[in-house]
């Protein structure tokens, strides 16, 4: 038996999977670390449940290797990989109690009454719903449901925690607290997590790294950090967090500086770790946020369509003299002032907050 | 409570009953002829005995069609449940489109004209030597009674996440021990409804037992249409009064136990 208290590494590679000529999953290679909170993101349709199932033996691969501490599970049935899936809806049994859910990978595995007792227990303790065990899975709440759900995949301690959407049916307020609990467990139990989402939100809240899925391939893998601020596509500029996308042709460069001609004009953007040359065409994601209003090194006369107040924010829809639509968010601080819709306002943005990303 | 009394609905009513009355009322001969104290099938005059009930539960031809009857519907009920649920089961873990076309051809038995499967079974089992014997008529039956276990244990699973089923493969049950601990309990009230089913079917089943018997497997059915046919024994009637008796007590049952369940919904 492997030590219990350490997660194990996953490694896929080339894996696919093919529906005729559809490609769920397209030559996907991934390292998870042993131990790592790793948080695959996409749009529906974008093969994140398939590598899922395909993970916890639900789906066989049409082609490549999945293997987990150095040796592969790819053939091995979906009961003999060790792996606790918390399912979309649950999948609680219906006809079982809380405590039954709960023992019931215990009971498969044989151990005696007095230790699944005890482990069970342990289990809800760490969910807090130890006073529920004899409640029937109808009588709970959603949000209790999907404890026991986390209990009853955790309590035989297995390599690692696959969750497919498991936040999905529950309500915002919940969602969030969830999220931070999901995480210290994590932190506590030092196990291998790999979650499934479309909520980007929840992505950032609870992943060591994220792994932005499309069509079957991952986009881009890493920190939410680091793809929030240096994403490397459009697609995932725009899917994780709202961005303004500046089109323009490089007419020169200074000290990493490059001067780009657009269709309002030139701008200029510090290319960083992304070099370009000149004649190059450039795609630039620009956060909201990073917009500002009054003139900076890149200034830009827009007309105010919309500006609507959010509590937190203010969100400013503004359209520039060749019809390209910005978008830009004002801090609490600012937002105070919000410009009349209809007016002409004049803003900017620092040549360090675009990012070259490349187009679809 | 507080309906109110229209011409339209008091005709409605009434006619109702008239249907009812007469479905049910031709079933109901068979209790006063049964009381006869005479030896030839006839209305009694006066005088009420139960000398046939005695005669049914004495004579060893009738105990004999009694005992083959119940093997026979025991049997084959065992073989359709068992079989039914399995394809029922089966067919939901698989889905689509392969799974919709083998569910019709489950019901098939079903929907074929009984004298269409009697022919082709007499055949059948003339060839493989289970013409006449118990287990030949044991699966006959149970060939009829599949499809209808088929149907309601489509229709429980219906309700239930296909999800529990990977669930508990996730949690380390085998595939067997994944359709006995977690879809078997879930799916109970249909494998009972279907097997009761399975059981009615075999047990006044005549047209295919006719077919793939002769004489050594002689049912119930059996029985009171050879003897209806040679002789008027009242002993006939006194059967029927007691399977029309079982029938509508099971029916009772079964009555009760879904207003017992339906109750508590109706006060939340």
């Amino acid at each position: 038996m492997t030590d219990e208290s350490a997660g194990q590494d996953i490694r896929l590679y080339g894996l696919s999977k093919y529906y005729g000529d559809f490609r769920a999953l397209d030559d996907v290679n991934l390292h998870v670390a042993a131990g790592e909170f790793l948080t695959l993101l996409g749009p529906s349709g974008s093969g994140k449940s398939t590598l899922l199932m395909a993970l916890a033996g639900f789906v066989e691969p049409t082609h490549g290797d999945i293997f987990v501490g150095g040796s592969s599970i790819t053939a091995l049935a979906p009961e003999k990989r060790d792996f606790g899936v918390v399912f979309q809806g649950y999948a609680l049994f219906p006809h079982m109690t809380v405590a039954g859910n709960v023992g019931y990978p215990l009971k498969v595995r044989g151990l005696g009454k007095p230790e699944i007792a005890a482990k069970v227990r342990d289990a809800l303790d760490l969910v807090q719903l130890g006073h529920l065990a004899t409640r029937l899975p109808k009588q709970l709440s959603g949000g209790q449901q999907q404890r026991v759900a986390l209990a009853r995949a955790l309590v035989f301690s297995p390599k690692m925690l696959l969750l497919d959407e498991p936040m999905g049916a529950l309500d915002k307020k919940l969602r969030h607290d969830l999220q931070l609990e999901l995480r210290q467990l994590h932190r506590r139990l030092g196990r291998t997590f790999v979650n499934v989402t479309h909520d980007q939100e929840e992505a950032m809240a609870m992943s060591d790294r994220i792994a932005i899925m499309r069509a079957g391939k991952i986009e881009q893998l890493g920190a939410p950090r680091a793809l929030y601020d240096a994403p490397e596509t459009r697609f995932v500029a725009d899917f994780l967090g709202k961005s303004n996308f500046i089109e323009g042709k490089v007419t020169g460069i200074d000290a990493g500086i490059a001067t780009l001609d657009t269709a309002d004009g030139p701008v200029v953007h510090a290319l960083g770790t992304r070099p370009a040359g000149i004649g190059d065409s450039l795609l630039l994601a620009l956060r909201p946020q990073k917009l500002m209003l009054g003139p900076g090194p890149n200034s830009r006369k827009a007309t105010v369509e919309t500006a609507i107040f959010l509590g937190t924010h203010a969100e400013v829809s503004l359209r520039c003299a060749s019809g390209l639509a910005l978008a830009l968010n004002l801090g609490i601080e600012n937002a105070q002032a919000l410009p009349a819709e209809g007016t002409t306002v004049e803003l900017g943005w620092d040549p360090a907050a675009t990012v070259a990303v490349r187009p679809d | 409570m507080t309906r109110r009394l229209t011409p339209g609905l008091i005709l409605c009513v009434t006619i109702a009953w008239i249907v009812v009355g007469f479905l049910l009322a031709p079933m109901f001969i068979s209790v006063p002829l049964s009381l006869t104290p005479e030896r030839f099938l006839s209305m009694p005059q006066g005088e009420l005995s139960l000398r046939h009930y005695a005669s049914v539960f004495t004579e060893d031809a009738w105990l004999g069609a009694l005992g083959d009857s119940a093997m026979v519907g025991i049997g084959a009920t065992l073989i359709a449940t068992f079989t039914g649920g399995a394809a029922a089961i089966g067919l939901w873990r698989i889905g689509g489109r392969a799974a919709r076309i083998i569910g019709v051809l489950a019901l098939m038995p079903m929907i074929v004209p009984p004298i269409v499967t009697a022919l082709a079974l007499s055949r059948a089992w003339v060839t493989l030597g289970l013409f006449d014997t118990v287990f030949g008529v044991i699966l006959s039956h149970a060939i009829l009674g599949m499809p209808f276990v088929f149907m309601t244990v489509s229709a429980a699973l219906e309700g239930l996440d296909p999800r529990i089923a990977q669930a508990a493969r996730s949690l380390g049950a085998g595939p067997f021990r994944t359709v006995r601990d977690v879809i078997v309990p879930n799916v109970k009230a249909g494998l009972l409804t279907g097997g009761l089913f399975a059981f009615v079917i075999s047990w006044d089943e005549i047209i295919v037992t006719l077919f793939v018997s002769s004489r050594s497997v002689y049912t119930l059915p059996r029985k009171i249409w050879s003897d209806i046919r040679d002789n008027i024994d009242p002993a006939v009637a006194a059967v029927s009064t007691l399977m029309i008796g079982a029938t509508v007590i099971v029916a009772a049952i079964y009555l009760l136990r879904d207003l017992a369940r339906a109750k508590p919904k109706d006060v939340s």
